[in-house]
């Protein structure tokens, strides 16, 4: 609440917040439901493929002019087979 | 702003786009150019009575369009400001006899026969074909939008919409901006409705009960001028003709309470 005078969320950044997801979804004409569960099925794929892989991610984001789907998929490098 | 035929559209309705027109034409007269404004919104128009010329209108867009009248005769010059002139839209007919090719024309033949330099385009609310129509001969847009969230949605929507139809010089006027909401952060700043529409603003007008009492009167704000709104479509004019005027947000003095907020973290 804008009251409190130590900060916390304000309004309008929730609001900022809303308005950038919606509009994500807006410009690529694309139904927020349906790109949430693109993530989750792309999600459950990638968990079956690599059942030990954590911190596994999916988000939209927008770099420049363009919006991209991005998937984080850190992949654990075996450092010591090299080395023996 | 090198477009010299520019539209002013907002996608939602209530936002101010016919007194944005009304204020930014008049001011623009002011300067010296001389420019015709008109009402596309068919049906519904709503610029004459803004301007206070609605006892005047004889002939509308749709006779000019349906060749019952000369484009001359059309026009309304404003006896307060030789420079203005307002070509009103049809309260009656329909809309279907707006071709968006003939008023192309209309457009071109008030820049290049009617000796005009600029001509400003209301366009009406929505993304339908009256939006499509008055974007049809525009070079240029000023795209009218409130800082709340519907408004800009439906402005980057339009903007998407304008760079499709490649209308490329297009500006955002940040328009009833409430500064001490801003300050309380439970209003996006105009840094805000930029970083998200990723259109730079040609101007700032803030929340100005004179706007209302002008249309009352049927005075364009600027025609008055002194007051915070006027002052802002003044220099929204002036931007649009090249002038170096620096862009400054309103802001209200925060008062000992706000400084006291500030000093305790608050914004």
């Amino acid at each position: 609440m804008s009251w409190w005078p130590f900060g916390g969320k304000k309004s309008k950044d929730t609001l900022k917040d809303r308005l950038q997801m919606v509009l994500v979804y807006d410009r690529m004409s694309l139904a927020p439901g349906k790109a949430e569960a693109l993530k989750k099925d792309v999600l459950e794929v990638l968990r079956r493929y690599f059942p030990e892989a954590k911190d596994l991610e999916i988000h939209l984001e927008t770099i420049e002019e363009k919006m991209m789907l991005r998937a984080d998929l850190p992949l654990k490098q075996e450092l010591n087979q090299d080395a023996k | 702003m090198n477009a010299r035929a520019i539209v002013v559209t907002s996608g939602k309705g209530g936002v101010g786009k016919t007194t944005s027109t009304a204020n930014v034409g008049s001011a623009l007269a002011r300067l010296g150019e001389k420019v015709a404004v008109i009402d596309v919104d068919v049906g519904l128009r709503n610029l004459d009575v803004v301007m206070g010329l609605e006892g005047r209108v004889v002939y509308d867009l749709i006779d000019v369009l349906e060749g019952r009248c000369k484009l001359r005769q059309a026009m309304i010059r404003d006896k307060r400001n030789d420079n203005l002139a307002l070509l009103a839209a049809s309260q009656t007919r329909d809309k279907e006899s707006l071709d968006a090719e003939k008023f192309r024309g209309v457009v071109r033949a008030l820049l290049e026969e009617e000796g005009f330099d600029r001509v400003l385009i209301d366009s009406p609310a929505g993304i339908e074909r009256g939006f499509q129509t008055a974007a049809t001969p525009a070079q240029g847009a000023l795209i009218v939008v409130n800082p709340e969230v519907s408004s800009v949605r439906d402005a980057d929507r339009i903007i998407g919409m304008l760079e499709a139809r490649e209308v490329r010089e297009n500006y955002l006027i940040i328009n009833r901006l409430r500064p001490k909401m801003v300050s309380k952060g439970d209003m996006l700043s105009v840094d805000d409705v930029v970083e998200i529409l990723g259109v730079k603003p040609i101007g700032i007008v803030p929340e100005d009960e004179n706007v209302l009492v002008a249309s009352n009167k049927g005075e364009p704000l600027v025609m008055q001028g002194g007051t915070p709104g006027a002052k802002a479509f003044v220099e929204i004019a002036q931007r649009i003709r090249g002038e170096d005027v620096p862009l400054v947000t309103p802001t209200e003095s925060a008062g000992f309470l706000g400084s006291l907020r500030k000093l305790f973290g608050g914004r």
